[in-house]
């Protein structure tokens, strides 16, 4: 029998489970291309996938977790998110084509996230690796106890940018409300150019990389130390 | 968690406010299947409306009772009763004593509401449940506030469910998603102001706050920006007057709460999936509140 290659889950009616049971019985029959209609902003959508080469669409907004420890398909969704976009993903890509909610690509280790829009408070947090791309505005404390990894903003940051991260990197083009505990603005290199760059390429987004700020760990909280309280003190 | 919602018609007089508020609720169930409710404003009238929770089996007993009650303190227009929440229609609230007077009178007599505009229903359970209790989609009116609780700081029970009444502040009501942790101290500061307090619950303490600086002179905005700073813990909330709506977040934005707006309407909601359930024109795109942030919408 040929494998079928496209499939269409309509969400609508159906529990949660049975959503992402019928993507993955797709994906084990071999679809690369699944559309899912109707998903009205639910949530838990398309989570723990793991099969690279395949590529999900949502027709319309999703709530929370969605692609949740992605392990390698490219998710789409042509709406909005809830929290929590992509939490701990591997691998693979995620497209938001409008905003996402608080905690967007909380704790990934590796693969690329992109929000064309703003996003909420704590967008990367804790990440440990991969790429997160914000065409808008991020909320407070984004990247906030990083680890690695890199963020760009293209809009504005609200307060607390980077509060004690511990590594990576934070882009931002428009303004910065305020930097959190230990987050410092490091000079742009042409690498850091670069960078940016070939982030931003394959979403179209047209920006000049030298408009950007570049924000790391001051590395001041790597250790306690008896002669710096006040920096232990704001640190949460 | 908690869901909390909230709808505002800017012109209309009779907007589906009660139907607007079950379909928002339930999709909001998973985030607190313990007890709905909802606070549904019309019209301002010359009189009170009163909405008493009867916690009592002899139901019709309890109502007569209750009646007799709002008679002895003021001119009763009219009664109706829905399962365990009677309704009534009064000349005057007794200088603010009203409820306390049917409380005292009445044993299982709980006063939910007293406004010109206002009547809260709450009930245990999921809102297309209590929509069937109480017949609340076929109300209307111009604007409203609803909430699904998930209790965490107090008990499950009606009375500790919201929305909750700024006692005996008329028109004026709150719901919350999210834990006051300095709660006693407020408390204790507003009833040392003479304020009292009908339950044991953290989020009964932020309409008695706002309608505190409301009845001092200030204004919606003010009084929710100094929540932002007197308020300590996690909270999205929706307070309601006569007049409107108003909503704050706190500062680390741990709640969520969005809203979407066009010419006719307001809809304010913890996820997009609620506002959905109203606006399905996916060109609406519906805005997440940031840390601090506080917003009103007044007629």
């Amino acid at each position: 029998m040929a494998a079928v290659t496209e499939i269409v889950v309509d969400a609508e009616g159906k529990e949660t489970r049975e959503v992402n049971r019928a993507i993955k019985a797709a994906i084990a029959d071999g679809a690369t291309e699944i559309r899912v209609a109707n998903p009205v902003g639910r949530h838990a959508f398309a989570v723990a996938l793991d099969t690279p080469g395949v590529h999900i669409v949502f027709d319309g907004p999703t709530g929370w977790y969605t692609a949740g420890m992605n392990g390698g398909p490219h998710i789409e969704v042509l709406g909005n998110v809830g929290w929590g976009l992509g939490e701990c993903m591997m691998r693979g890509t995620i497209d938001v084509h409008g905003h996402a909610g608080s905690g967007t690509a909380a704790s990934i280790r590796g693969g690329s996230v992109f929000v064309a829009r703003d996003t909420g408070a704590r967008a990367g947090i804790a990440m440990k690796g991969g790429t997160l791309v914000v065409g808008g505005d991020v909320g407070y404390m984004t990247g906030f106890m990083m680890q690695l990894g890199t963020i760009v903003v293209c809009g504005d940051a609200a307060d607390g940018l980077g509060d004690s991260m511990y590594e990576g990197t934070i882009y931002v083009g428009g303004s910065i409300a305020s930097r959190g505990a230990d987050a410092e603005i490091e000079e742009m290199t042409d690498d850091d150019a670069k960078e940016i760059r070939a982030l931003l390429g394959p979403h179209e987004i047209d920006a000049d990389p030298s408009s950007f700020t570049k924000v790391r760990s001051g590395r001041k909280l790597w250790n306690f130390s008896t002669k710096e309280p006040e920096l232990w003190k704001s640190a949460l | 968690m908690c869901g909390i919602t909230g709808i505002f018609y800017k012109q209309r007089d009779d907007g589906p406010i009660g139907h607007a508020m079950v379909d928002m609720c339930d999709q909001l169930f998973r985030r607190g299947p313990d007890s709905a409710g909802v606070a549904l404003y019309g019209r301002p009238s010359d009189g009170f409306v009163v909405r008493v929770d009867l916690d009592r089996p002899d139901l019709d007993d309890a109502a007569a009772e209750v009646v007799i009650a709002a008679e002895q303190a003021t001119a009763l227009r009219a009664s109706s009763r829905k399962a365990r929440s009677l309704r009534l229609e009064v000349a005057d609230d007794a200088d603010g004593k009203l409820a306390d007077l049917i409380e005292e009178a009445v044993p299982g007599a709980r006063v939910f509401s007293i406004g010109h505009a206002m009547e809260i229903v709450k009930d245990l359970g999921a809102a297309c449940d209590i929509d069937q209790r109480y017949e609340l989609s076929g109300m209307t009116g111009t604007h409203a506030i609803g909430h699904t609780r998930m209790a965490t700081e107090s008990i499950v029970d009606i009375a500790h469910s919201h929305p909750f009444w700024a006692r005996p502040f008329p028109d004026i009501s709150v719901v919350h998603n999210g834990q006051i942790t300095n709660y006693h101290k407020l408390r204790r500061r507003l009833e040392q102001k003479g304020h009292r307090f009908a339950t044991g619950n953290d989020s009964e303490v932020i309409a008695v706050y706002i309608a505190d600086k409301l009845e001092a002179g200030e204004s919606l905005d003010t009084a929710l920006r100094a929540s932002i700073d007197d308020l300590d813990g996690t909270f999205a909330y929706l307070i309601s007057t006569a007049d409107g709506i108003g909503l704050a977040r706190d500062q680390f934005a741990t709640k969520p709460l969005l809203y979407a707006e066009d010419d006719d309407m307001v809809v304010l909601a913890s996820e997009e999936i609620s506002i959905r359930a109203l606006f399905d024109d996916p060109g609406l795109v519906p805005r997440e509140l940031q840390a601090k942030e506080v917003r009103w919408w007044l007629r």
